[in-house]
C-alpha cells in the first residue's frame, strides 16, 4: 500500500514537472504567434491602407464606415482562416461587425506623413485544454516506471542485504573469548564454559574448517595441529586475563571434554534443535566411544556459520 | 523538461502565412482570342454595375475578335480616376464630363463620348422648409456636403452657392459625408439642417418635394467615353448597343436613362438620342 502510493506520488510529481515545461512552451509559442500575427495584421493594412476610406481631417474626407466594416470582416475571416491567434476590433474607431468588445483590446499604430492610423486588436484566449497534451503525460510515464523500477531494485537489494545481515547476525555461532561463552542467534542465552572445554571447541571448530575431511577418533591421538590450536587459544585467554593458572593437556580426558562441550551445546541450541548437527562433535552410536569407526570432527561446519569474538 | 518544452511549443505553432489581397477592385474575364494579349480596360465609379458590363462586353463578338481578356476596374478614389483616365489606361469609362476636362483626355487620348446620362438638377434640401437662397437664411446653417471635390450636386455648386452669397465656409457649420445617401441620412437624422443633393423619385418617401429649392439645372451627367486611337468604328458601335443593354436591365433610376450619342451606327429602335440644349 505504502509502495503503492510512493509509486503514484512519482508519477505525479514528474507529470508535474513535465506539464510545467509543457505550459511554459505553449505560452511562450502563444506570444511568438501573437508577435507574428500582428506583424501579418499591420502589413496588410499598411499596404490597404490608400485604398481604405478612411477619415483625413486634413483634407476634411470623412471615412466610409460600411466600406472599412466590410474590410474589416473580410480582414478577420482571413485571420480565422489562418487561425490566427488575433482578431481585429476597428480601424480608426471603425469597429468590425459580428466582433465581441475585448475588455482590454491591444493597440497597434501605423504612422503616416499625416496620420495616426490606430488599430485595435484582441488576442483569443486559449482554451484549458490548449495547456494540455499526451507527451507530459507519457513522459512521465515512461520516466515514472525508470523510477519505480530503480527503486524496486535498490528496495529489493536493500532487502536482501539485510536479510543476508540478518541471517548472518542471527544465525551464527559466537564463541566469544572475551567472555570466554558460547552463544547462538544472540547472547542472551549465553553459556560460559571452563578453560579447557572451551579453548577445546574453539580449536576443534577452527581445525575443522580447515580440514573438512578431519578425521578425529578417541582410539586415536588429538592430533598435534589441535593441540597447538588449543593452547593457542588457551594463551589468547590469559591474555584476556581469564585465568593465570598452567596450561592444561588438551590431550587428556578427551572424553570429558567433549562432554562438557555438549552438554553446553545443548543448553545453546535447545531451541534450535534441526540447526545444531553442525556444530555438534557427534557421539558414539552403539559402536562405542572407544570404536575405530567414532569420529567426533565437525565435517558440516562452515567459517561463515561462525564469529569468533577477540581472536 | 526540454521534450516537453518543445512538445508545447510544437503544439502550438500557427503556420503565419501573409494575408493576401482582401480588396478587390477589378474584374477581368478571357476573350475567345486566347492568343491575343491587348487587353480592353473598363473604369467604372459604381461596383454595381461592373459584373453585368463585364459579361456583356466579354460576350461581344468585336470584342472577342478584337482583344484578348476584359477588365472592368471600379474606384471612387480620385486619384484612381485621375490615373485611369488622365493617362488614357482606360479604354472605356463613366466618368463625369468635368474630370474629362480638367485633363483634356478628349484632345491627349482621343477620348470620345458615346453614351450620357440624363442631365439632372442640384438642390438644397431641407426637412422642415422650403430653404431659401438667401445670405440671411443660410448664414449659420448646418450644412452637409460630400466630401470629393468632383461632386457637382454635393460639392461644387453649392460651394459655389456660398461664394455668391458672400457666406465664407466659417460661417457655416458644414458637415461631411461620402455619399449620396449619407447626405440623406443626416438630413433625416436632424444632424444637419440642408443638404445639398439632386432630388430623385423615391425621396419623396422620407422628405417633401415642397422643401427643396433649385440651386442649378442641367447639370450634365457621367458620360460614357471610349478612347479613339484608331478609326475602330466597330467598336464604338458594339460598345454602344452593350451599353443600352446594360440600362434597360438595371434598376437604377439614374442609370436606366442613358442617351446615347449618335454617329454612323445603327441604333435599335428605342435608343435615345439627347436633344441639345444651351447647356
Amino acid at each position: 500500500m505504502k509502495n503503492k502510493f510512493i509509486y503514484a506520488a512519482v508519477f505525479v510529481l514528474s507529470w508535474l514537472i513535465f506539464q510545467f515545461a509543457f505550459v511554459i512552451g505553449v505560452h511562450f509559442q502563444s506570444t511568438a504567434n501573437q508577435t507574428q500575427s500582428l506583424a501579418s495584421v499591420e502589413k496588410r493594412i499598411a499596404i490597404d491602407l490608400p485604398k481604405l476610406r478612411l477619415a483625413n481631417p486634413k483634407f476634411k474626407t470623412v471615412a466610409d464606415s460600411r466600406s472599412v466594416s466590410r474590410y474589416l470582416s473580410d480582414l478577420n475571416a482571413a485571420l480565422d482562416l489562418q487561425s490566427s491567434p488575433l482578431y481585429v476590433i476597428s480601424i480608426q474607431g471603425i469597429a468590425a461587425p459580428d466582433v465581441i468588445p475585448a475588455k482590454a483590446p491591444l493597440e497597434a499604430y501605423l504612422l503616416t506623413n499625416d496620420q495616426k492610423i490606430v488599430i485595435q486588436y484582441a488576442a483569443k484566449s486559449l482554451t484549458f485544454l490548449d495547456y494540455f497534451g499526451t507527451i507530459p503525460l507519457l513522459l512521465a510515464l515512461i520516466i515514472s516506471l525508470l523510477c519505480i523500477r530503480k527503486l524496486r531494485t535498490s528496495h529489493n537489494k536493500a532487502a536482501t542485504v539485510m536479510d543476508e545481515l540478518e541471517t548472518i547476525a542471527s544465525h551464527q555461532l559466537i564463541i566469544d573469548l572475551k567472555s570466554k561463552t558460547l552463544a547462538y542467534i544472540d547472547t542472551s542465552t549465553a553459556i560460559v564454559l571452563p578453560n579447557k572445554p572451551f579453548c577445546f571447541y574453539a580449536a576443534l571448530v577452527d581445525f575443522c574448517i580447515q580440514d573438512k575431511s578431519a578425521n578425529l577418533s578417541n582410539s586415536s591421538d588429538v592430533p598435534d595441529e589441535l593441540v597447538q590450536t588449543a593452547n593457542k587459544y588457551f594463551y589468547r585467554l590469559i591474555d584476556l586475563g581469564h585465568t593465570k593458572r598452567k596450561r592444561p593437556d588438551f590431550a587428556a580426558n578427551l572424553d570429558k571434554t567433549l562432554s562438557e562441550i555438549r552438554s553446553a551445546l545443548d543448553d545453546i541450541f535447545v531451541d534450535y534443535q534441526d540447526e545444531k548437527e553442525q556444530f555438534y562433535p557427534p557421539k558414539a552410536q552403539g559402536e562405542g566411544s572407544r570404536s575405530k569407526l567414532h569420529n567426533y570432527a565437525l565435517p558440516n561446519i562452515k567459517a561463515d556459520k561462525v564469529l569468533f569474538i577477540g581472536k | 523538461m526540454l521534450a516537453s518544452w518543445y512538445a508545447g511549443v510544437y503544439s502550438s505553432v500557427i503556420k503565419s502565412e501573409n494575408l493576401s489581397n482582401l480588396i478587390s477592385q477589378s474584374l477581368t474575364c478571357h476573350t475567345q482570342s486566347v492568343k491575343n494579349s491587348d487587353e480592353f480596360v473598363v473604369f467604372i465609379t459604381d461596383q454595381g454595375m461592373a459584373s453585368k458590363l463585364l459579361s456583356s462586353l466579354c460576350s461581344n463578338q468585336t470584342i472577342n475578335r478584337q482583344y484578348g481578356n476584359v477588365t472592368v476596374q471600379w474606384s471612387h478614389n480620385e486619384q484612381e480616376i485621375i490615373q485611369y483616365v488622365g493617362k488614357g489606361i482606360a479604354d472605356l469609362a463613366l466618368v463625369k464630363e468635368n474630370v474629362m476636362l480638367a485633363f483634356a483626355a478628349e484632345t491627349t487620348y482621343r477620348y470620345q463620348t458615346v453614351a450620357q446620362y440624363k442631365d439632372y438638377s442640384t438642390y438644397l434640401i431641407s426637412l422642415k422648409e422650403k430653404p431659401k437662397l438667401t445670405k440671411q437664411y443660410l448664414w449659420g446653417k448646418r450644412l452637409g456636403l460630400l466630401d470629393y471635390p468632383s461632386s457637382r450636386s454635393g460639392h461644387i455648386v453649392p460651394k459655389g452657392l456660398l461664394n455668391e452669397l458672400g457666406i465664407s465656409e466659417a460661417n457655416m457649420d458644414i458637415v461631411y459625408v461620402n455619399s449620396h445617401e449619407a447626405l440623406r441620412d443626416l438630413l433625416a437624422t436632424g444632424s444637419v439642417d440642408i443638404i445639398s443633393s439632386f432630388w430623385k423619385d423615391i425621396d419623396d418617401q422620407r422628405f417633401s418635394a415642397n422643401y427643396i429649392t433649385p440651386i442649378k439645372t442641367k447639370v450634365s451627367g457621367s458620360k460614357w467615353y471610349l478612347k479613339m486611337e484608331t478609326q475602330n468604328t466597330d467598336l464604338i458601335c458594339e460598345i454602344q448597343k452593350t451599353l443600352l443593354q446594360l440600362s434597360s436591365k438595371t434598376q437604377s433610376d439614374y442609370y436606366s436613362q442613358l442617351q446615347l450619342i449618335p454617329n454612323h451606327c445603327q441604333l435599335p429602335l428605342n435608343a435615345k438620342i439627347p436633344v441639345p440644349d444651351e447647356k
